[in-house]
């Protein structure tokens, strides 16, 4: 896989930001009663057709398990706002020692009135974002794309969770991963009778 | 002349197609009519038509005979002077005559949008009316449409070097520019709903769906501005703009807003220009409706206009049904201007729609 500077997805545009820096926060794989501790910070843009300008990050924390998360949110639309609150994307080790992220997506969520998260189905995905998401992950580095019985010998009950299993610290795959499930989903209005 | 195909959806090219299909399809009439009325010993006959048009008062506005709105007005008349000599004449070749005179009216009005949808309706009534005397043009009208066909299913690869286009008559480039011109100025202003094209506006408002008030920058109400079209403008913006948020508003009231990612034209800060006036804007959607005297029927889906709306359209029917009567045909256009095609002059707008009073799907937004 060659070393991007940047991917177009659909309305949004992802720059990777060059170098790593230190940062000091709570991983969320620890619950809220963490310690503080150090992680290592790789980061990238997303700025849409419509005026969002946000930073993202990749967070590696030596004790615990690494994290996407916005950093800034720089412009941007009232309704972007909802990027900037929710929407963290947890990665877990797979099995075979690459990184799973689970394919959750905000959506609109009418009782509250604002964006959560839930469970990703690809058809769903695929109509907002107007291309096979599947083929646009594997085209972009991911290793598999299915649900964690198929791609991940997950027998549990989240077995039936759709997920992307991932090469450790691939940032192109990852940034594509939030930039769909996330900022897409909100610039599309996804989940909202409009 | 060349018969040329499109290769893909290039407004330009197709709206030459449809022009330069018009020329050839006069000329090869009027060929056609000269040797059958030569053989007749009636070289004179196009003179002959206009002074029997003219005794019987009707308006004769036709140089030649090789103006095809003649031959298709003529052909279609009760008293026909030309009917006899067109083989395999029947009920539905007049209607297609009909249909194409309208047609070719709007394409001449910078009324008919280019695109492989209309290219594929105008190709169709052309073979209709040019299958039966056997011309040229019914054989390129036949290929357009499954070209057409074959585009729209994504199954045409168009050809790497593309031939030099043939060059073009003069009254072809003439109406290739009057729809350049036509475009620019609906770029500018583009119907609600439909993607905002220009800079973006400086004045940044906001919209409320709770309060269904209109805000500045400061969270003060602007609303007040609009005087008695306060309601009715917050209306209309949340109509084409649901979720509300920050919209952008010109010099000249016309407000952007950003749906799904897309800068769209959401309506206007204050009374729409024209608002008055009956002339029609756009481009004409190519779909044909009539009036039932109560309804208006999709011809297409045969799906009835009461039945179909989001929001009540009775009161919108029964003003119908004081301006236009039973059995009319209407036509609008992407503005939402419902008007009775005319196959001479301009149109007139007898009310204007919109998305929640109309036909799902087919307006803008």
């Amino acid at each position: 896989m060659s070393e991007l500077e940047s991917i177009s997805v659909s309305k949004c545009e992802i720059n990777f930001l060059p170098g790593t820096k230190d940062y000091r926060g709570k991983p969320m794989s620890e619950g809220r009663e963490a310690a503080e501790q150090s992680a290592t910070l790789t980061s990238f843009r997303v700025e849409s057709s419509d005026e969002l300008n946000l930073i993202v990050g990749l967070l590696e924390w030596p004790q615990a398990n690494p994290e996407v998360k916005v950093i800034d949110l720089l412009a941007g639309l009232e309704k972007h706002n909802e990027l900037e609150q929710r929407g963290r994307m947890s990665i877990t080790p797979a099995r075979d020692g690459n990184w799973l992220v689970v394919l959750s997506v905000l959506k609109y969520n009418a009782d509250k009135d604002r964006f959560t998260l839930h469970a990703g189905h690809l058809d769903q995905i695929d109509e907002y974002l107007g291309q096979s998401f599947e083929e646009l992950l594997l085209a972009v580095g991911a290793l598999r794309v299915g649900t964690r019985a198929e791609i991940d010998e997950e027998t549990s009950r989240t077995a039936n969770q759709l997920a992307v299993v991932v090469t450790p610290g691939d940032i192109q795959t990852l940034a594509v991963t939030y930039t769909v499930t996330r900022a897409l989903a909100v610039i599309n209005d996804f989940g909202m009778d409009v | 002349m060349s018969f040329v195909l499109p290769v893909d959806d290039n407004d330009v090219t197709i709206l030459g197609i449809m022009a330069a299909m018009e020329i050839s399809a006069a000329k090869e009439f009027s060929d056609f009519l000269n040797n059958q009325f030569s053989t007749a010993g009636q070289p004179d006959w196009f003179e002959e038509v206009r002074h029997y048009r003219k005794a019987l008062g009707a308006p004769f506005t036709y140089n030649s005979a090789n103006d095809l709105r003649f031959v298709l007005n003529e052909a279609a008349q009760p008293d026909s002077q030309i009917w006899h000599l067109i083989p395999n004449m029947n009920q539905m070749w007049v209607n297609a005559a009909d249909n194409l005179r309208k047609k070719l009216n709007q394409l001449h009005h910078q009324q008919l949008r280019p695109d492989l949808n209309t290219l594929f309706q105008i190709s169709s009534l052309f073979q209709q009316v040019t299958e039966s005397p056997g011309l040229d043009v019914a054989g390129w009208a036949r290929a357009v449409k499954s070209r057409v066909q074959a585009i729209l299913a994504g199954t045409f690869e168009p050809p790497q070097v593309l031939d030099p286009e043939p060059p073009k008559p003069e009254a072809v480039r003439a109406i290739e520019q009057e729809y350049e011109t036509a475009q620019r100025e609906f770029e500018k202003r583009p119907p609600w709903g439909a993607k905002w094209k220009g800079p973006k506006p400086s004045r940044k408002l906001s919209v409320d769906r709770n309060t269904r008030d209109i805000y500045d920058e400061n969270g003060t109400s602007v609303k007040g501005e609009l005087g008695k079209l306060g309601g009715q403008v917050t209306e209309i913006w949340l109509r084409y703009y649901p979720r509300g948020g920050e919209v952008w508003v010109d010099e000249d009231g016309a407000t952007m807003g950003y749906i799904k990612g897309t800068a769209t034209m959401i309506g206007w800060f204050g009374a729409a220009p024209d608002e008055d006036a009956d002339t029609v804007r756009g481009f004409v959607l190519p779909r044909e409706y009539e009036f039932t005297g109560v309804d208006v029927i999709d011809l297409e889906s045969r799906s009835m206009l009461s039945k179909n709306t989001k929001e009540p359209v009775l009161e919108h029917l029964s003003l119908l049904s004081e301006k236009i009567p039973e059995g009319a045909k209407l036509n609008i256009t992407d503005y939402g201007d419902l008007f009775v095609p005319v196959d001479e002059g301009d149109p007139e707008r007898i009310t204007r729609m919109h998305k929640g009073i109309w036909f799902p799907g087919q307006l803008p937004g």
